[in-house]
């Protein structure tokens, strides 16, 4: 019998491979399987906090219009997160994904100029490129960070999809970094997964006595750059797959091109033994 | 099978059809922690990734699977001996081994022709007045491009004999696990299993038609849910990426869908 701390290693494990769209009845299945609620209400917060916070779950905050983005950038405690645009904080409950108790937020960050026009920025960008896309940005002790999630679920076609950028600016050195994840699951009458990541270092040739229009700008000129640069890789790379990898694992014919002449097949091998001898 | 317990292996297998299907080896590992007692059912109905053995007598590579393994020896296609070896153990009949032989030297050169390279075996079982048996096939790629993949088939069939006729049941389940490194690229994994289901009859004057018949249903499925699973599974995932990030502008998609129903609408009023 396994141990409470295995059942909860086990559950933890399962929530957080839960694929975009499908947290809520993974949680089901692992709830029928461990068949005791107490333990999971007491042991799996910090499993759905992660996936929370990792995966960029969006969520509807009272008073706040649009969905807004849970990310670590923005934890303010455990439950806590700050929404930058609307300079709220609010409480999460990590179980339902549901948000609560908005309450102004005062502190006051001396990049908070510099994080509004690129906040701005990301808002037009994010317009043209994911049709329901949302954004976050963040500004924290000299460093501008952009949160990218666009989900599209249609379980009723048994798919689920989900893109994720972060992207950082630090301004004492210019530095830019970002990371590019994609899931997707495809699930009639199978289970087909695509899992990618990416990460990005650059250099951004601006520096902080750059007004902030033309650092935000050449941000996000790089932004755009290495999405599009990252997504015509990953087009090429399903086109690679599918033409050579596939084709080195199993031919859709033999290379004889034809099918096999099953009632001759035993034929086949006497005759490949004979010429071999 | 009681109920409740009927319920948790329900809800195994849907959570199986949801996580990642490259990590199935593990996530069975847990269920069966988790479910001790279903730990039979689990094994039976969760497909894994193939394991591979070397013959001791004839130094041939074979396939692991459930219908060869007899507490915790393997037997081989190939010697028809169990691996290590037991002193009482269930061998098919002289009759259907001759058949097994057969069938391994037949999906032996089916293999050649369709993977250029890999492992397969074969294996029967007698049933009272029929028989059943299941197609194993294995193939890791060469890593060659910096793309690494496998792919796994098991075809489990039932025959039932009808005078001149024979009955055909096929199960057959892909395992499919590609993944890719590359600078532009980082990483890249597009896995995924699939199973589907075939009925047939043919006829059958001889012992040896049994392995044409069954060759012709598995060589058909496999080739079916290739061509699924790339072009409809790969497919729709692809679509999905770039649903969810357009390669163009959005603002300029939506301004030549304008003109081009400006241009419908003018060409319209003029017809009229």
């Amino acid at each position: 019998m396994a141990t409470r701390e295995e059942k909860i290693k086990i559950a933890s494990g399962f929530l957080k491979a839960a694929p975009p769209g499908e947290i809520n009845d993974v949680f089901n299945d692992v709830r029928a399987l461990v068949g005791d609620d107490d333990l999971l209400n007491g042991g799996i917060v910090n499993a759905l906090e992660e996936y929370n916070t990792e995966e960029l779950a969006t969520v509807d905050v009272p008073g706040i219009e649009g969905k807004v983005i849970v990310s670590r950038y923005g934890q303010i405690e455990s439950d806590r997160f700050l929404d930058p645009k609307s300079k709220q904080v609010f409480k999460l409950d990590h179980f339902r994904q549901v948000a609560t108790d908005p309450e102004a937020y005062t502190e006051e960050d001396e990049i908070e100029d510099l994080r509004k026009v690129v906040e701005k920025d990301v808002e037009a960008y994010i317009a043209d490129r994911y049709a329901e896309g949302v954004s976050a940005v963040y500004g924290s002790k000299g460093v501008v960070t952009i949160a990218i999630v666009h989900n599209k679920y249609s379980p009723s076609n048994f798919w689920n999809g989900r893109w994720r950028s972060v992207w950082t600016l630090d301004t004492t050195t210019s530095q830019v970094k970002g990371s590019l994840k994609c899931k997707v699951h495809y699930y009639e009458d199978g289970n087909v997964q695509l899992e990618t990541s990416k990460e990005v270092e650059e250099s951004l040739d601006k520096s902080s006595s750059d007004p902030h229009e033309a650092i935000s700008k050449a941000f996000l000129e790089l932004i755009a750059s290495s999405e599009l640069k990252y997504q015509k890789a990953l087009n090429e790379s399903y086109h690679d797959l599918a033409e050579s990898t596939f084709n080195g694992l199993r031919r859709a014919l033999p290379y004889t091109r034809t099918k096999l002449d099953w009632n001759k097949i035993l034929t086949y091998r006497i005759g490949a033994e004979l010429a071999a001898k | 099978m009681a109920e409740a317990s009927e319920h948790e292996l329900d809800c195994a297998l849907d959570l199986m059809r949801r996580l990642p299907p490259q990590n199935s080896e593990e996530n069975l590992a847990s269920l069966v922690t988790l479910l001790p007692d279903l730990t039979e059912d689990l094994l039976n109905s969760i497909d894994q990734p193939l394991k591979v053995s070397t013959c001791s007598k004839t130094s041939r590579e074979f396939l692991l699977c459930e219908y060869n393994r007899d507490s915790n020896s393997y037997r081989s296609p190939w010697s028809n001996e169990f691996s290590p070896p037991l002193a009482e153990a269930t061998y098919p009949s002289s009759k259907l081994r001759k058949l097994e032989i057969a069938a391994n030297e037949a999906f032996d050169t089916y293999r050649e022709l369709y993977f250029e390279g890999g492992v397969s075996s074969a294996y029967f079982w007698d049933l009272e007045d029929a028989f059943a048996g299941v197609v194993l096939i294995k193939k890791v790629g060469d890593g060659t491009r910096r793309m690494k993949g496998a792919w796994d088939s098991i075809h489990v069939f039932e025959v039932q004999e009808k005078g001149r006729n024979a009955h055909y049941q096929l199960t057959s389940t892909v395992l499919l696990y590609m993944v890719t490194n590359k600078q532009e690229l980082g990483h890249m994994n597009l896995s995924g299993s699939m199973t589907r289901q075939a009925e047939q009859d043919f006829i059958v004057d001889d012992p040896t038609m049994h392995i044409a018949n069954i060759g012709r249903m598995v060589e058909e499925m496999e080739t079916k849910m290739r061509h699924l699973l790339k072009d409809v599974y790969f497919g729709k995932t692809k679509d999905t990426v770039n649903d969810l990030r357009s390669i163009e502008s959005l603002a300029k998609i939506k301004k030549q869908q304008e003109i081009q129903r400006e241009i419908a609408l003018k060409l319209q009023a003029r017809q009229q």
